[in-house]
Parts: structure tokens; sequence; C-alpha cells
């Protein structure tokens, strides 16, 4: 008897589970999609039919978990199916079936599917579930009835935003969705349905459909970007503070700036004649790379005095470097290259690009350091200039310097034996003679592989441009700066093709 | 079982001519309505909509049919071999195979006859569109269908009366039997590969259509001259038989059959349906094995099992390449739709066809395995196993990974992977490495068969020593051969790719196969028998195994039948009549496996019902057979 | 020492293959397989398991004998506890991980290689069927090798002022705009793109651009631009003939067949 129950029961579930399944129910009542499916239910009962029936019927569920299995496995691929035609008309007097047709463009054309869920179990989606939207939508904005709720979500989303969500929506009605009007009507009759009664009464929508934009400004191509967006960014980016654009207006001018400090920078009134376009985009990019002479900022030490300003101009022997003090007078120093004071390296790579044009290293076979200016860099070795001779250094088997400074600002300079600030003693070879030091009359221990004098310069300009501009953003403003030859638009004298095109 | 001279009752014989008489009558009703209702373009078809309705009478329609093409063509060889042989339970095999046909034939009639109806009413424009192009074969089709019919009934019904001195006779009509068949499959190809690709060669053109089209196209373009359209034209050039702004057929009928698909799909759908067979004759054999009560039935099952499924192998063996030869020609009638098969559209379904074929290739070989328990002897190569099994399954893992892997990856997983493709495994979803691992399943496959046929015989010839160093090698430098070639693949232009090394990767799968089973034969010629075959000793596990792949071979001609359709898109005849119905969309890969799932449950429901008459056949002079039987047939409905 | 069962080298098989596509193939040697791939990976490995130990019923029952001692031996009392504790704790977790909410968008629904359109066309000038179209600059390349070299030249020329900000100096789809790409640019040196694809179907690509993508091709944020309103067609089919000349790769061409 019970055993029968068993099979009735295996029998039963495992035929209501393959159908609700095939049709795509939605999930058994006690538990939600994610943790009882109808595949849990069908799997179980196959097994379970597998154990009780008699040989016939275990063919039959055999069979049918075999057909099942291959339209799971097909199920887990998100595909979808190609968009049905376009709506051309609504039949009001059946709005179920108008309500039938929202779904398929919820799910399909309209891609709210993509964010909005209609299951409160499920996991929290990117945007607010809609269950029970048809009765919600009135008590959302107060004073606001549901179809004018749900008319004012579809076409103008970021009105109002349920707490929470942020204002990612798109507008439907503009490309690259474009829903048609009749579509969007569709929608709405389908969320009314939701938990609500559908509305039929017709509604004029808040919006120019002439706006709808064109599918390229959905999504601009890279370099046809529009000037005219590009001047905003130029200005609202704060290029504007420190960069001069004859007959642009600074509407800040005069205004101290917080965020950062207002420069003297180059002006850009005539750059696109000069320069080509690969050049503005890797100078908004990579700002270091290229610093127009008399721009860099640099920050150097010598005889003993820390240096930091505008580096005004450089030649082999000299640097001339503008300092501004803390009550704003400005002064301008000279200094010699030979001046500038040796620094510890402790990371011999990238010396150039770090700025050092000299070095002063030991290597390992020798026992007195050769130093001079760097000629060239590759990844294991340097060749430094010493006299008139060209001497190629190894990178990595060089004698480890270490500088002792005592308290009363004594220096010794030797070769690192042993020892750290934390052992101890510390032993050095210096002049030829092992010499034992106490870490506790020392101040200060700088261990360094070689030492070099830099030079370093900066651009004042911030590098976070690549994060602070989008690809749009970023082509707008490179069609503006192509825009600033000096001369009137028309006249073109740039390179590529894309910028004859931007400028026309 | 015995062979029974009274196998068709009266009430039967009424029964199945009730039913072949209303899908005539269905037939010859049907044109008449189309001729008179071709102002509607489409009519709903209530509930389940048009679509539905065509595709679940199509596809059943096209397996029962597959079905009873397929089996007499391996029944007539077995009863070739019977009677050469003399071995009276070949006979006995042929004849039990074409009583299922028989069952199946009417159904097949049946099911044609709806969906003439169903297209009637709900494709009318269609259906006169290609009337209009494909009369004459229709009616020629009719003609076949009368000749296959009436072979069949005095194939089957003459089986008992033609023994002995008539047996040629009888054999003769098998063997028109399948050419009718054959016939029949070929002329219905014609108009679904018509709706595909409406086009052929300029070089299979007559002169009268080659006319038709150069003075079109000039028309179309006034400022080409006659010279310089003909200019990029060769014999291999692709030529649409329309009227390309006023889709007016331009060519013949023997252009329209005779279009890009055709051959292609015939050869492929000829091997197909032999597999197809034979694995439905192996999962009936299974059906009875398993509720089998006797030690005789059990071993003549067995036996029966053994044989569908090696005909079925026999079948699926070279698939593949007819598979790739049909989908070359897609490529070349229509760049687009090739990529809309591989590389877009149709992607995921090709990895859902490798799951499958991977899952034949896997019970095929777990089949053969199981049966070498039965052999005394067979026991030295259960050593080989589990590096058959590893080389099988890392070659099946490598086909069905998929190329793009951006819908089933997360976007932190995508990152990761520097893509959507994966910087290593991405190689794997590349063609020359899928059709590598296809040829080393099958040789595995082939090593496979080769081990079950040497159980439990030693050979006497004086070579056996050098003879298996010969095999290995062959086999060893056919499967490095074949890697190489490759990937010599992924460097070489794939147009050299396509049409030379794949050919040649084939050349050597099959070589090997020719050759080692020429120094098989010869090997084993006077080997002595060591242990003999144990006939209904198998697990019941393995039954269960044919029957995965009777459902496996089914689902995937489902599965296969949505791409060759789903390949048109938006259009009922490619490029020339346009899909303006409520359907004309491709449905999700998700929700035509479903559609796909429907159609097998009432497809195995309808076999079941027809197995179960078998059995009520049977069960009057053998009331030993079980009960049980009928209740497959009250739970399948 | 007492034997290890079937079973347990069985499953030490399964975790070891995972923990090897996990761990040694997705870190190691190369970087991490996707889940779903993995899990893929992993019926199969399944599969074969259950091939080899099911094949014989000898070695099935002793795969099977550990199973039933569990559930029905006394001596197994343990097992059995442990297994009644480790469930449900397995469900709470597949639960917990169903449920709790992930910060991980889904992957791309849009397919990588759209269907292109039947005819091919430059602006609205219809240039010819997709298939049919050859390069018209092509045939130099056996004509006229100094003219071939020309145009690869001015497709060099066109590719450097325009594509490599984000296809890349190296062509490689590693340009300066790159990263703040989804999709990302083509990868040309990857073998999978240029052999697989006609002339005409990258002069398709290039003229139509992102907002040129068929329906399948969507969400549709390639960042693409419309080429052909700033290149001519000349400059197409040149750039066409220089992603090949640079790259080694041979366009997919379908000769003549049969």
């Amino acid at each position: 008897m019970k055993n029968t129950l068993v099979k009735i029961v295996g029998l039963t579930l495992m035929v209501v589970s393959f159908i609700a399944f095939v049709a795509k129910a939605p999930a058994f009542p006690i538990a939600s999609e994610n943790l009882l499916p109808w595949s849990v239910w069908f799997t179980i009962s196959v097994l379970v039919n597998m154990v009780v029936w008699f040989p016939v019927m275990k063919l039959v569920s055999f069979s049918l978990g075999i057909i099942w299995c291959y339209a799971f496995i097909a199920g887990l691929v998100p595909d979808t199916s190609t968009a049905s035609g376009p709506v051309t008309t609504l039949d009001w007097e059946d709005p179920d079936a108008v309500a039938e047709i929202g779904l398929a463009i919820f799910n399909g054309k309209g891609q709210c599917a993509a964010c909005h869920t209609l299951d409160t179990s499920a996991p929290k989606g990117r945007c607010p579930d809609l269950t029970d939207i048809g009765i919600n939508a009135a008590n959302r904005v107060p004073g606001t009835d549901a179809k004018t709720y749900l008319i004012e979500s579809l076409y103008e989303p970021g009105k109002y935003l349920v707490p929470g969500y942020g204002k990612i929506m798109p507008e439907v009605w503009k490309n690259p969705i474009a829903l048609t009007k009749l579509e969007i009507e569709a929608v709405i009759a389908f969320l009314q349905s939701q938990g609500g009664e559908i509305d039929p009464t017709p509604f004029i929508e808040p919006i120019n459909r002439a706006d709808i934009g064109t599918t390229a400004e959905a999504l601009p191509p890279l370099l046809s970007g529009d000037p005219e967006k590009g001047k905003n960014v130029f200005i609202e980016q704060a290029c504007i503070s420190c960069h001069v654009v004859q007959g642009l207006e600074n509407p800040n001018a005069g205004e101290a700036n917080e965020e950062f400090e207002v420069v003297t920078a180059p002006e850009l009134s005539e750059i696109a004649a000069f320069n080509e376009l690969r050049y503005l985009e890797e100078s908004i990019l990579k700002p270091h790379a290229q610093i127009v002479s008399g721009y860099g900022t640099v920050k150097i030490k010598a005889n003993g005095i820390t240096y930091e300003g505008t580096l005004v101009s450089q030649d082999n022997e000299k640097i001339v470097v503008r300092t501004k003090a803390a009550d704003g007078t400005e002064e301008e120093h000279t200094i010699l290259l030979s001046d500038i004071d040796e620094e510890p390296i402790e990371d011999l790579s990238n010396l150039l690009a770090n700025g050092y044009f000299t070095l002063t290293i030991t290597p390992i076979d020798s026992d007195a350091p050769v130093s001079g200016e760097i000629v060239e860099e590759t990844e294991d070795t340097v060749t430094i200039k010493v006299g008139d001779e060209m001497q190629t250094v190894s990178k990595t088997d060089v004698k480890k310097q270490m500088t002792l400074t005592d308290f009363d600002g004594e220096q010794t300079v030797g070769e690192h034996v042993s020892g750290t600030m934390d052992d101890d003693e510390i032993v050095l070879i210096v002049d030829g003679g092992e010499e034992s030091f106490d870490p506790f009359d020392i101040e200060e221990a700088i261990i360094a592989l070689a030492y070099g004098k830099k030079l370093l310069v900066k651009s004042p300009m911030p590098d976070n441009f690549p994060i602070l501009l989008t690809v749009v953003d970023m082509a707008d403003l490179l069609a503006y700066l192509s825009t600033l030859t000096g001369q009137t638009a028309t006249e073109e004298t740039a390179s590529t093709g894309t910028v004859e095109e931007v400028t026309e | 079982m015995r062979c029974c001279s009274s196998l068709i009752t009266k009430k039967r014989l009424y029964f199945i001519l009730g039913f072949m008489l209303l899908g005539f009558v269905l037939l010859a009703v049907v044109p008449a309505f189309a001729q008179d209702m071709t102002d509607a373009e489409y009519r709903p078809f209530p509930l389940i909509g048009s679509r539905n309705a065509a595709w679940i009478a199509a596809q059943l329609h096209l397996l029962f049919g597959s079905f009873i093409l397929g089996v007499p063509m391996f029944a007539v060889i077995i009863e070739f071999i019977g009677w050469k042989t003399k071995d009276e339970r070949y006979d006995r095999m042929a004849k039990e195979f074409i009583k299922l046909c028989m069952g199946a034939f009417s159904t097949t009639a049946l099911l044609g006859g709806v969906l003439v109806f169903i297209l009637v009413w709900c494709y009318p424009k269609v259906l006169s569109k290609l009337s209009g192009i494909f009369g004459p074969t229709m009616i020629f089709y009719v003609v076949l269908f009368f000749g296959e019919t009436f072979t069949l009934y005095l194939y089957s019904y003459g089986w008992d009366k033609m023994q002995g001195r008539f047996k040629w006779i009888h054999l003769s009509l098998g063997v028109l039997l399948n050419i009718w068949g054959t016939a029949i499959m070929f002329v219905s190809n014609t108009w679904l590969t018509y709706q595909t690709s409406p086009a052929t060669m300029f070089g299979k053109l007559s002169d009268k259509t080659k006319e038709a089209w150069i003075e079109n196209s000039l028309a179309q373009n006034p400022e080409l001259t006659r010279a310089e359209l003909l200019e990029g034209v060769t014999d291999k050039t692709v030529i649409p038989l329309h009227n390309e702004t006023t889709s007016e057929f331009l060519g013949t009928v023997w252009e329209a059959v005779n279009n890009f698909t055709w051959m292609p799909v015939n050869i492929h759908r000829l091997i197909g349906n032999i597999a197809f067979g034979g694995s439905i004759v192996a999962a009936y054999a299974a059906f009875r094995y398993l509720v089998a009560k006797t030690k005789e039935d059990k071993a003549h099952y067995d036996w029966m099992g053994y044989n569908g499924n090696f005909i079925a192998l026999c079948g699926l063996i070279p698939l593949p390449f007819a598979g790739y030869w049909l989908g070359r020609e897609i490529y070349m009638f229509n760049n687009t739709m090739g990529i809309n098969m591989m590389g877009s559209l149709f992607s995921w379904l090709f990895i859902i066809q490798a799951v499958m074929i991977g899952v034949l290739f896997i019970g095929a070989n777990y089949y053969l395995w199981s049966g070498m328990g039965r052999i005394q002897g067979a026991e030295i190569y259960a050593r080989y196993r589990p590096y058959m099994i590893a080389i099988i399954v890392i070659c099946v893992a490598i086909w069905m990974t998929p190329r793009t892997l951006s819908k089933i990856s997360s976007a932190s997983e995508l990152s990761a992977m520097g893509g959507s493709n994966h910087p290593h495994l991405g190689f794997f979803g590349l063609m020359t490495a899928k059709n590598t691992v296809v040829n080393i399943v099958i040789l595995t496959t082939f090593l496979s068969f080769l081990f079950y046929r040497r159980s439990g015989k030693t050979p006497t010839a004086s070579w056996k020593g050098l003879g298996n160093v010969i095999i290995s090698a062959i086999f060893f430098l056919g499967v490095v051969s074949i890697v190489v070639i490759g990937i010599v693949g992924f460097v070489v232009p794939t147009d050299t790719r396509v049409n030379v090394l794949t050919p040649w990767q084939v050349l050597v799968a099959l070589g090997v196969m020719v050759v080692v089973t020429i120094l098989d034969i010869f090997l084993y010629r006077k080997a002595t028998t060591s242990g003999t075959i144990n006939w209904g000793e198998m697990t019941e596990r393995s039954q269960y195994v044919l029957i995965l792949l009777a459902i496996t071979f089914t689902s995937l001609m489902g599965l296969m039948g949505y791409a060759r359709s789903g390949l048109r898109e938006g259009w009922h005849i490619f490029g020339v009549q346009k899909d303006t119905s409520v359907d004309a969309f491709t449905p999700a890969l998700g929700d035509a496996v479903n559609m796909v799932s429907i159609i097998m449950v009432i497809f195995f429901a309808l076999v079941g019902f027809i197995f179960w008459l078998g059995l009520w056949g049977d069960k009057k002079k053998q009331p030993a057979v079980p009960i049980e039987a009928e209740a497959t047939a009250e739970s399948d409905d | 020492m007492k034997r290890i069962s079937l079973f347990t080298i069985c499953f030490v098989i399964f975790i070891a293959c995972w923990v090897f596509l996990r761990f040694v193939v997705g870190g190691v040697i190369s970087v991490p397989i996707p889940g779903s791939v993995i899990s893929m990976y992993m019926g199969l490995v399944l599969i074969a398991i259950l091939v080899h130990v099911s094949v014989e019923d000898s070695r099935f029952k002793e795969f099977i004998r550990p199973i039933h001692e569990t559930l029905v031996d006394e001596n197994r009392r343990v097992r059995r506890i442990i297994l009644a504790v480790l469930i449900p704790l397995l469900l709470l977790g597949y639960t917990y991980t169903n449920i709790a909410q992930k910060a991980n968008p889904p992957g791309d629904p849009r397919d990588a290689h759209p269907s292109p359109p039947l005819e091919l066309t430059y602006k609205d000038e219809v240039i010819g069927s997709m298939q049919d179209v050859e390069n018209p600059h092509r045939h130099y390349e056996k004509d006229d090798p100094e003219k071939f070299k020309s145009h690869v030249e001015n497709g060099r020329r066109v590719y450097y002022q325009n594509c490599f900000y984000c296809h890349g100096d190296h062509l490689d789809g590693k340009g300066h705009f790159a990263d703040a790409l989804n999709p990302l640019p083509a990868n040309f040196q990857d073998p999978g793109i240029i052999p697989n694809f006609q002339e005409s179907f990258f002069f398709w690509r290039i003229s139509k651009g992102g907002p040129g993508l068929p329906a399948s091709g969507t969400p549709w944020n390639s960042a693409m631009p419309i080429w052909e309103d700033h290149l001519t067609k000349e400059e197409i089919w040149d750039v066409i003939l220089f992603l090949s000349d640079y790259t080694g790769y041979p366009y997919r061409t379908f000769g003549e067949g049969h």
C-alpha cells in the first residue's frame, strides 16, 4: 500500500514537473526558484521512479529523464530569440493581450528584464523588483497616480528614483532601445497588470520624438566628437583654469580653486595647428610623457638645499627653477647641474625614466666606485661616461654602499658588510679597512646600490583624466581641441582625415 | 520466438489500411484546398500557433520517415546474409525489423497528411509558391509513394511465401523497396533544401536560364555591359534562381531540384537514416530484453540489440564527415548563413550538438565494452579501457569547449581571462581542433570494436606478432598525423584548411580503419576460438545505454532539424519569400530544445505504442510474455 | 594495511581533476577558466569515472559496496551521522550561494561573430553581395607588387592615423583606449580573427562600425565608429590589406571549391 503510494506520487510528480519545466511554469509554491526549481523535483522523481517501479516504468522514467537532460543543458545557455516584428496595433478590447505584448517587449526589445525582476524571492536586481508594480506605482510619489507614475518612469526615468537605486535606467524611447509609443503603451499595460488594473486611456507623450537622437548619438563614433560639447568638457573639467584659449572666457576666473593649484600652463589657442591629434590625446591621457619646455615642475636638492618649483629653462650646465615662497613671492634660482646633490639609489631599474643623469656605482670586482653621466641603460646594465671613456656596468653585480649618519650629522660611507639598525653592530669597509659601528650611535643608515644625480621634470597637470573623462567626453574634447588652429575653423591644415571631418 | 505466418490478423490489417487511407485522403484533398485559399497569407493554428503545429508535425513525420527508410536498407542486407550463410536467425531478425517498419509506415503517412494539412491551412502562400515551382515533382512523389507502399506490403506479407526457391525475388523486392524509399526522400528533400538555398551554380544552369539570369541582371544594373557582367562569373558562381526584385522564378524544375544543398542533405540523411534506424531497432531489442522472462528471449534480443547497435555505429562513423560536407556547402552557398550557423546565431547549438555526439560515442563504446563481459577471454583487453575512456573524454571535452565564453562567464571571469576567449583553451574552440578530436574519437571507437571482434579468439597465423606490431604502428602513425595536420591547421589559410587539410584528416582516419580491418581479417582468418559469446548475459545498464543512444539520436535529429530550418531566419524561401507572420523570429536555444523535448515525448509515446502492438501480436502465441508491457502504452499515452 | 576502496580512489581522482583544472591550468599554466566551463569538464570527468566503474559487474559491486555499507551497516554509524550533518550543511551552503546577492554582473550576451548582411554597402552605394565581393586591390599582390606595396603603405598610414588608438601599435587590441572599452577592441593577432572572415566581412565591420551591428550583436555598446563617414572606400580596402600584411594571417577565401 505504502509502496503503491510512493509509486503514484513519484509518477505524478515526474509528469507534472516535466510539463512544468518545459512550459517554464513558475517555481513550486512552497519554494523559490533558487532552492527547489522544477528541475530538482523532476530529478528526484525520476530517481524515485527508477527505484520503485517495475522495468517498463523504469524505462519510461529513464527515457523521460534523458529527454529532459538535453532540454536542461540547452536551457543553461543564455540565448535570446531574435526580436519579433514591430507592434503595429494594440487591441484595447482585450487588455490582457496587450499586456502579453508588453511582457514580450519587457523581456525582449525593451531589455527591461536585464535589470528588473518580477519575483520578490529572486536575488535583488540592479533595479527595483516590479512585482505588484500595478498597485505600488500609485504609492511611490504622493499626488501622482499609477499611470502617470509609470509614464514618467519610462519617459523620464531619472526624475524619481526608488530609494536605494542608482540613476542607471536609460530613456527607453531614445536610441538604442527606441521603443515606439505603442510599445511603451503595451509595456505600461503589462506593468499595470502586475497586481493592478489595466487603464486603457490614451496619453500624450511627455517628450518630443524629434529628440530621439541619431543612432550615432547613442554611441558616438570615437573621433567624430562634437566640438561644441568638447568646449563644455574643456570648461567643466577645469582645463580652462590653467590653459588659455583666445576667445574663451574662464567662468571662474579670479576665484580661488580649492581642489587644485592653478598654474601657468601652455596656451592652447593654436594647439592643433602644430600638433597631431595623436599628441593631444597622449597629452591628456599621459601628461608627463611630453612636457612643453618651461611648464614642467621639478624638485631637486643642490648643496643641501631643496628647490621645488617650475622649470624655467635648462641646458647642459645649469637649470633655472622658479620657486614660489609661502607669501607668494617668486624667485628664480640658477643651479649648476654639478651642484646637484647625489642621492642614494635603492632601486636600479628605470634610472633614466626616474630622472637620474649621473651615476656613482661600485662594480663587485672593483674597489673604487666609478662615476659619470648615464649614457645608455638596458634592463640589466647601464653605460656611463667616465671621463672620455664609456663603461658598461652590470646592475646586479654591484657592491652595496651604506651611508651612516650619526647624531652629530657626520656621515660615514662604506661598503656594507653586515648588520642593520636592528642588529647589534654594523660592519662597513671604510678606506680598505673594516670598521664596526654601534647602531645606538647612528641616527640613520641608508643602504644604496649606487648614487646618482636626479632631475625629474613632471607636468603639473593631474593624471587622472583617463578616469574623469568618458570615451565620449574624450572624443568631444579632442574634436574641440582640433578646432583650435588659431585660424577660422574652415581653413583646415591638420593632417588626418578624421580631423577634417570634425572641423567641417 | 517462433516465426509466425499469420502475423497480421485481419483486424489489424484493416486498422493499418484505415490509417493509410486517411493519410491518402488528406493528401488528395489538400491540393484542392490550396487552390481555393491562396488569398490568405497566413491563418493561425488554434492554441499552439502555426509554427509550433507545423514544427511538431514535420519533425514527427521526419522521424518516422527516417525510420521506415533506414530499416529496410539494413533489413535487406541482413536478409541477404541470412540467405548466403543459411543462418535462419538473420532471416528472422530481418523479418522482425520489417514488422516494426510496417507499424511505423502508416503512422508516417498519417503524419505526412497532417503536415500537409497544417501547411495548407496555416501557410497557403508558401505552399502555393512551392507548388508553383515543384508541381511536377509532387506528382512524381505520389507515384513513388504508391510504389513504396505496395512494394513494402508485398515484401512484408510475401516473406514466408517466397522462402527457398523464390528468395531472390524477395530480395529483389527488398532492393526495389529501398530504391523507392531513397527516391521518395530525395524528392521531398528538394522542397526543403530549396527553401534554404534557392540557388545553384552557374555551370549547372541550362542555356535558357543563363540567358534569363543575364537579362535580369542587366535590367537591374543598366550601367553594366554583358561582358562586364560575365567577367567574374565562373562555372562555380552561385546564381539565384529568382529575379532579385520580383521574386519571379527563372529556372527549370530540375535546376530547382538540383539546388545547392540538395545532394549534401540527401547523403547526410541517407547515412543518418541508417544510424537512426539501427539505434531505434537496438532500443526495441533493449526494451524486449529488459522485459523478457525466458533465457532464449534474452539471448535473441541481446543479439538483436548488438546488431542494431552495430548498424547504428556503421552509420554514426561516416556521419560527421557528411555533416562537414553539408556545412561547407552552406558556407559556399552563402557566407552569412555559414557564419550564422557556426559563429553567431546557432553557434551554441553546435555546443549542444557536441554534447549529444559525445554521449553517442561514449555510449556506443560503453556498450561494446559491456559486451566484452559476456565473452570469455576478453579480459585481456580490459587493461586498455581506462586509457581509451580518458582519450574519448578528453577529445569530447575539447570538442565541447566553446570559442567565445562571454555568454557563460561573469564579468569578473571575463576580465580574469582578458577577453571573451580563454588565451589557451580558446584554441580548442577553433574548427581545426574540433575536427582533429572527432577523428581521434572515431578511431578510438573503431579500436573498441576491433577489441570486441578479437575477444575470445587467438590468431594462428604465423605472422601474428608482426601483424600486431604493424597494426599498432598504423594506429600510432594515423593518430600522430591527424594531430599534426590539426596543428598545422591553426596556421594555414582557412581555404587550405577546409579544402586540403580536413579532407586529408578524414582520409587518414578512413585509411587507418580500412587497412587495419583488412589486416585484421587476414590475421584472424583461422583463429582458434577460446571463448564463446554468452548471448543474453548482458548487464541491464548496457541495455539502458542502448535506449540512451536511441533517445540521443532522436534528440540530435530534432535539434539539427531546428538548425536546418532556423538557418533561413526570417524567410520562407531564403532571399525570395519573406516570412511576415507573427512567428517570424528565431526562438532562443532553450525554447527550441524544449520544443524538441515535447516532440521527443510524443515520438517515443507513439513508438512505444507501436512496440506494444508488436508485443500484442506475439502474445497470442506466447503467453509467457510479461504483462507489465501493457503499462508502457498506458503511461506513455 | 587496509586497502583503499575503489570509491575513495574515484573520489580522490575527481577532486584531483578539479584542483588541476581550477588551480593548475587556471593558475599555474594559464589564466582562470570560467566556472561554467569547469563544471562542464567536471561533468565529463564524472561520466568517465562512472563509465569506468560500471562497465564490469564485479567492479561496479566493489564501487557500490562502501556506499551500501555506509547506508546500512551497523559499524558505519559514525559515517552516517557525519553524512546526516554534512548534507543539510551543504544544502544550506548551496541555498546561501544561490540567494546571496552577488556583486558580479553577468557576462555579455552579445554574439561575438555577428552575422553580416547579405549585401555589402558603402554609405548607400551597393558594392555587391557579401559573398562575392573581393578586395579590388588584392590582385596587385600578383600583378604589380610595387603598387601592392604602395596600397599596403597607404593602409598603414590609415591605420596609424585612425585605428591604433584602440587596436594598438601592434594590432593586438591594446591601444590607449582599449582599457576603457567593452567589448574590447579586436585583436588582429589572434589566429581566430583574420583567417575566419572574408575581406568583405572586414569591410562591413569597418564601414558600419558599432552602430551597424545586427540585433544579435546587442547590447549594443561597441565603440567602433562608422568609418564610412570618414574614410574613402579605397582607404578601407587598403587598411584591410595592411591588417593581413602586418599580422601575416591571410583572410578567409572560398577558393574554387568542390
